[in-house]
């Protein structure tokens, strides 16, 4: 027997499974309500403060909605969730909401990332033997477990808090989020530390990401703000190619 | 195909990781969701080095789908792989079910027409994992709430055929038996009958839910009359293999966990003390005739 008549049973079942005009049998129910709850639990771990703010009941709706929007491609539940942020985006217009989402979901992915590429004196040295002429079209990559947040505000305080802001903001809001010895540290950045960084993660040569972080603010320290980041671990080593 | 020891262990879940890690309580073994140790790196790895240092470990997938027509997701291959050689576990294991179809997985381990067209396709899928893993793994037979008009082969019958045609193991699950048996009408003594005595190399004890129609696995429970039971049949058919604690929904107090593995470590014991009985009175009585 070819796979044919198998591919067509499991192409009927899926079918069924997320036909909503399909009342189906006792058994289908059971692995609907089954896989409804899985995606449930997996996304209520991801964003538990989300879904604090939210209610249990709105953020099971959302979660029912994401699903049927994005549905799952990964036999992984941890890895799936994300963009939920921009689901929330255009479903409430509660700002600091998908602000608070992508924080959780940034937490996430450094939780799950590789470990840091080399410590900050293998990253001086690397440094150290470029010329300083050759310094503008390096790229110094963030480290692995180093993620970037950008959203209206107030995140950080609202993720903390785990409460709904009593004054809503229409101002960004920038974050840097990494590990540390004690978990997961977020830090508030100013934008034009944040512009430098964003840069440098989508790929930017250091020179051209230093220029970002000028024209956001002239006065940009770029001696500091390199020797810093190098310094508390935010860049990985340099690469020319 | 599983080193792991002939006693009861718990699954690992991370409500209990940093006590375990840290205090290491006696336990005969632990088992853990590969797909929860699938990062690149970060604490979570890191405390499952430090437990795999103490512990023997078991790696039980629950997002591979074997049986699904849809290719077998090479990612997902690669890092079960990558966990394997990071750990060095004592036992690998999978479920005999499908769960993704046209790019959708469906996150659950959904239940396959025992046909021997499932039959040549999950044993394909075993056969390749077990070729990128290089070591046989154990399968487990799932709970099911749907049957098919074109299943042909007997449940019991199609998972001791996929360990004869592979070389795999069985992880049988005896919740799964019994919930089986109770949704679908199966006799579930002889659906331990039909399993080869040498390949049981894991047993999985779980609660269900049998509050309505339908007998739901929910792994939220301790294990249940009838099924302890069941398992007593199973270890006087299969001897003392080694045997899990699994619960995975409103996750008790660690003790509970323990206090459930103790029952299923003492009827271990008491397998143990029938078979060297029974070895030694036929001994006595082989003796006796010379």
């Amino acid at each position: 027997m070819t796979t044919s008549r198998l591919a067509e049973r499991q192409r009927t079942f899926a079918e069924r499974l997320v036909d909503r005009d399909d009342a189906g049998d006792a058994g289908l129910a059971v692995y609907r309500r089954t896989i409804r709850a899985n995606y449930r639990n997996a996304l209520a771990a991801t964003y538990p403060v989300v879904r604090a703010l939210m209610g249990v009941a709105a953020f099971d709706g959302l979660v029912d909605a994401y699903v049927a929007a994005r549905p799952s491609t990964c036999g992984d539940l941890n890895v799936y969730g994300e963009g939920l942020a921009d689901r929330l985006a255009s479903a409430c217009d509660a700002g600091h909401l998908s602000g608070v989402a992508r924080l959780e979901w940034a937490i996430d992915e450094v939780a799950r990332a590789a470990d840091p590429d080399g410590s900050p004196a293998d990253v001086f040295a690397a440094m150290q033997a470029i010329p300083v002429e050759a310094l503008p079209a390096i790229r110094f990559p963030l480290q692995p477990d180093v993620r970037l947040v950008r959203g209206r505000g107030p995140i950080l305080r609202t993720w903390q808090a785990r409460a709904a802001p009593a004054e809503p903001c229409d101002d960004d809001e920038r974050l840097m989020v990494r590990r540390d010895a004690d978990g997961v540290r977020v830090e508030r950045l100013q934008a034009a530390e944040h512009a430098w960084l964003a840069a440098l993660a989508d790929g930017a040569a250091l020179g051209a990401a230093l220029a970002c972080a000028l024209r956001v603010d002239a006065s940009f320290d770029v001696s500091a703000a390199v020797g810093g980041r190098i310094a508390d671990g935010t860049l990985a080593r340099p690469r020319s190619d | 195909m599983s080193e792991l020891p002939p006693t009861a262990g718990i699954g690992l879940r991370a409500p209990h990781v940093r006590t375990v890690r840290d205090e290491r309580p006696p336990i005969g073994w632990l088992e853990v969701h590969s797909e929860n140790y699938f990062a690149d790196g970060g604490a979570a790895l890191a405390s499952l080095d430090r437990i795999a240092a103490h512990y023997p470990l078991s790696l039980h997938g629950v997002g591979l789908a074997l049986g699904s027509v849809a290719p077998l997701d090479r990612e997902h291959v690669r890092k079960l792989a990558r966990l394997v050689e990071r750990v060095q576990p004592a036992s690998v294991s999978e479920h005999l079910c499908w769960g993704a179809f046209g790019g959708r997985h469906f996150n659950d381990l959904l239940p396959l027409p025992y046909t021997s067209e499932s039959l040549d396709h999950v044993c394909a899928r075993v056969a390749t994992l077990q070729d990128v893993l290089r070591r046989p793994i154990l399968v487990e037979n799932v709970s099911t709430y749907a049957t098919f008009p074109e299943s042909d082969i007997p449940e019991a019958e199609f998972v001791a055929a996929v360990a004869a045609r592979t070389g795999c193991g069985l992880l049988l699950d005896v919740n799964n038996v019994h919930v089986n048996a109770r949704n679908h009408g199966l006799d579930a003594g002889a659906y331990l009958a039909a399993l080869p005595v040498d390949r049981v190399h894991e047993i999985h004890l779980a609660g269900h839910d049998d509050s309505g129609g339908l007998v739901i696995d929910t792994h939220g429970a301790p294990v249940a009359p009838p099924v302890w039971a069941l398992y007593e049949a199973a270890l006087a058919r299969f001897g003392p293999v080694p045997t899990l604690i699994e619960w995975d929904t409103d996750i008790p107090p660690l003790d509970v966990l323990r206090d459930e593995a103790a029952r299923a470590q003492a009827l271990i014991d008491r397998c143990c003390k029938d078979r060297t009985v029974a070895r030694f009175a036929a001994h006595t009585a082989t003796a006796a005739q010379a």
